[in-house]
């Protein structure tokens, strides 16, 4: 174990953590994957082919991650997933450009026994990849976009399916949950931004924009009806996180934290990324236990 | 076919999958209504980068934003390379394809 010179860990951390797990978080330097805990940073392994999004089991036994892209003509990354324990990471999947994906967008796990990834396709579509993690069988693929897990684990959100360069491009996606429409755009309307699920699994929100303005969208998923809708002057929105008190905060070019109750928005500068410190040297936090960032 | 949305026949015929049809067309024709180009078309997201506005991408060049999609979001852009290309790494190539020519429901 490596005692940092200076590490600073910035945490936006709002819900706490059900788990009583210490702090850590992942990140990446080179081929590196490292963990700090508690201002202590340890060397986990490395990866010649590399290690991007690395992300922990809900249970922290397991890292999946994926390898950089190579675009040669039979393969192009693969799925790994390394146990905690012994720090062996171990293939899951080998993508291959029959898997029709272009770049990984995202990576999760589904429960402790699976993996996905979200897989970009073209302009109009990605691909939502599944694999059980100790037979490395793929047990699910759906086209669609956005793909975001419940925090309850039962329910998959993402943006409809759309065929590119045919006119049903041109009709903007719906969100689906579960392979059924949940809510639909009206005309000259889209989506924007991810989808991000309350702590309850109960509400979705997402952004949309539109010929007027952009709003903040807020979906009860259980009476399947749009609950609120706030207008933003957000633009170019990477990232929607729930925070505590039925608020949403929207990443933008600055910070609107939204109460989603009383429609009231306050806008504070953009939010900094979570970030650990080596000296003068700063790396992302890829994943952490540090509760909602 | 059916997750890229369309492909090319070997006879150069353009087909698309949706709704749950096979369609065809006569070039893979971008949001903006042009057939799209290799070495020109490249697709945005509208609200980062004016449709219809020139721009130059370091390493490959310049491109015009002729088309969008529900997946391109941001700073992210995909420029058209082709079908042949895709080919070339591996998509299905030189299998028939069979038009539901014939079901009502598929009627053009």
């Amino acid at each position: 174990m490596r005692k940092l010179i200076v590490v600073a860990l910035f945490c936006h951390a709002i819900a706490a953590a059900a788990e009583p797990r210490p702090c850590a978080a992942l990140y990446v330097k080179g081929d590196q994957l490292w963990v700090a805990v508690e201002g202590e940073a340890r060397f986990l392994f490395s990866d010649s082919l590399g290690v991007e999004k690395p992300r922990w089991s809900p249970d922290g036994l397991r890292i999946v991650y994926v390898h950089r892209m190579q675009p040669q003509k039979d393969h192009l990354t693969d799925v790994m997933v390394a146990d905690t324990r012994n720090l062996s990471p171990k293939a899951v999947a080998k993508l291959t450009w029959e898997d029709s994906v272009k770049a990984v967008l995202q990576v999760g796990w589904r429960g402790n026994e699976a993996v996905w990834i979200e897989g970009h396709v073209n302009p109009s579509t990605n691909i939502y990849y599944e694999w059980n993690v100790n037979t490395a069988e793929r047990v699910r693929d759906l086209p669609g976009s956005r793909f975001s897990w419940s925090p309850d684990g039962k329910y998959l959100a993402y943006a409809e399916h759309r065929a590119h360069f045919s006119p049903d491009a041109r009709r903007a996606a719906g969100i689906m949950i579960d392979e059924k429409p949940l809510w639909m755009p009206v005309k000259g309307e889209r989506i924007a931004s991810p989808l991000a699920w309350s702590e309850d699994s109960a509400s979705l929100a997402f952004v949309t924009t539109g010929e007027d303005a952009a709003r903040l969208r807020v979906l009860d998923t259980r009476r399947k009806v749009e609950r609120d809708a706030v207008r933003l002057e957000s633009s170019a929105i990477t990232r929607l996180r729930w925070t505590e008190k039925g608020r949403v905060a929207v990443d933008g070019a600055a910070t609107d934290l939204v109460d989603v109750a009383s429609g009231r928005v306050t806008r504070q500068p953009r939010a900094t990324q979570s970030v650990i410190r080596e000296g003068e040297t700063s790396f992302a936090v890829a994943d952490s236990t540090c509760g909602a960032s | 076919m059916k997750l890229e949305g369309s492909g090319v026949a070997a006879n150069g015929t353009i087909i698309q999958y949706y709704n749950g049809c096979y369609h065809t067309d006569t070039c893979p024709r971008t949001a903006s209504g042009v057939c799209a180009q290799v070495g020109v078309t490249a697709a945005v997201d509208p609200g980062t980068v004016p449709m219809k506005s020139d721009f130059n991408i370091t390493g490959i060049g310049i491109r015009t934003a002729q088309d969008t999609g529900g997946a391109i979001d941001g700073y992210h852009i995909d420029d058209y390379v082709g079908v042949g290309i895709a080919n070339y790494f591996g998509n299905s190539y030189n299998r028939a394809v069979r038009l539901l020519e014939g079901d009502p429901s598929c009627a053009n």
